[in-house]
């Protein structure tokens, strides 16, 4: 078979699929053994804000720990 | 047959009755004037009277009693599920079986608590149906059986991957967008590699499965009965998602270098 440009993308976008359904079973898995029953995603959209910490990011709890 | 005459006499549970079977109604993809009939079926039945506004998100419902000295008001907003006709069908039965005088207040606020808990259909069946009727669809527009075969596949790829979205609380009109890329990609497998003599019926019947007849019927129905605010509100969303899917065409179409006109 001649590889021309239309049969490599089209395998490349039919393993990209395959590849988020395998991800998608494997975190299944994940998710049946975890007994807390957390939802985890091996790959997952989100905030900087929600891993790290910036000086100056909004509706930050201020701890006081001046009464201790 | 056994008369339950036993009227209720409470008008704030009449109207949050009414309330809930109303949000339920309107999420299982009723139209408004079924809506209004059920009601005004009921509310005969029940001796009150009942003024309802529809909105595409939220229903106003005020209840009068009999005498007209008492009334109860309550907003609702509708949740919006998966259509299910057989929840559809379940409701407007009840409202008959009220009318007929079979199920008094308690034992219909009970069955309205069972019928809201009925469980969806088993998706995998679901996912096997919807690609044995898209695939169909391609043997009815004279694709050939390879198309059929191509199209089955790409509809059953598209349905996971429209599930697994939806799971993940993705946007709906991204889910369109994505599911009729994939479905078109896999589909155009016959023009990439020459598979079966009716290579554009596949490509444009692989993403059929996505088209929202529903909403734009109940919209059609709703303008003929006169709630064009409804009408209108379900016209646009089937327009975007019409829209979403149609640009998740084309960017198959295109990433794939098809030359289809």
């Amino acid at each position: 078979m001649i590889m021309t440009h239309s049969v490599i993308v089209w395998s490349g976008i039919i393993v990209v699929i395959v590849f988020a359904f395998v991800l998608r079973v494997v975190e299944k898995c994940y998710q049946a053994k975890d007994f807390r029953k957390k939802h985890i995603h091996l790959i997952e959209m989100s905030k900087e804000e929600e891993m790290f910490y910036c000086p100056g990011d909004e509706n930050m709890e201020v701890k006081d720990d001046s009464e201790n | 047959m056994i008369q339950k005459t036993k009227l209720p006499t409470d008008i704030q549970d009449i109207c949050l009755f009414f309330s809930e079977y109303v949000t339920w109604l309107m999420s299982s993809g009723a139209t408004c004037i079924r809506m209004e009939k059920n009601v005004a079926r009921i509310a005969e039945a029940w001796k009150v009277d009942v003024r309802m506004t529809i909105m595409p998100s939220h229903i106003m419902i005020c209840v009068w009693d009999g005498k007209h000295t008492t009334s109860y008001s309550n907003i609702c907003r509708a949740c919006f599920n998966q259509n299910n006709f057989y929840v559809n069908a379940l409701l407007s039965k009840l409202s008959w079986e009220i009318a007929d005088g079979k199920a008094d207040f308690q034992e219909s606020k009970n069955r309205l608590k069972r019928i809201v808990q009925t469980p969806p259909l088993d998706r995998w069946v679901v996912l096997v149906l919807v690609s044995f009727a898209n695939a169909a669809f391609c043997g009815l527009f004279k694709g050939d059986m390879i198309s059929i075969l191509l199209v089955f596949v790409a509809t059953m790829v598209g349905y996971k991957l429209k599930l697994d979205m939806q799971e993940d609380k993705a946007d709906i009109r991204f889910i369109f967008l994505c599911c009729a890329f994939v479905s078109s990609v896999i589909a155009s497998g016959s023009y990439v590699f020459g598979w079966g003599n009716t290579p554009d019926i596949a490509l444009g019947t692989s993403v059929l499965y996505l088209i929202p007849g529903i909403p734009y019927i109940n919209a059609v129905s709703d303008m003929l009965d006169g709630h064009y605010i409804c009408s209108f509100s379900r016209m646009m969303n089937a327009a975007i998602l019409t829209f979403c899917l149609s640009a998740g065409l084309y960017g198959g179409v295109l990433i794939m270098n098809i030359h289809w006109f």
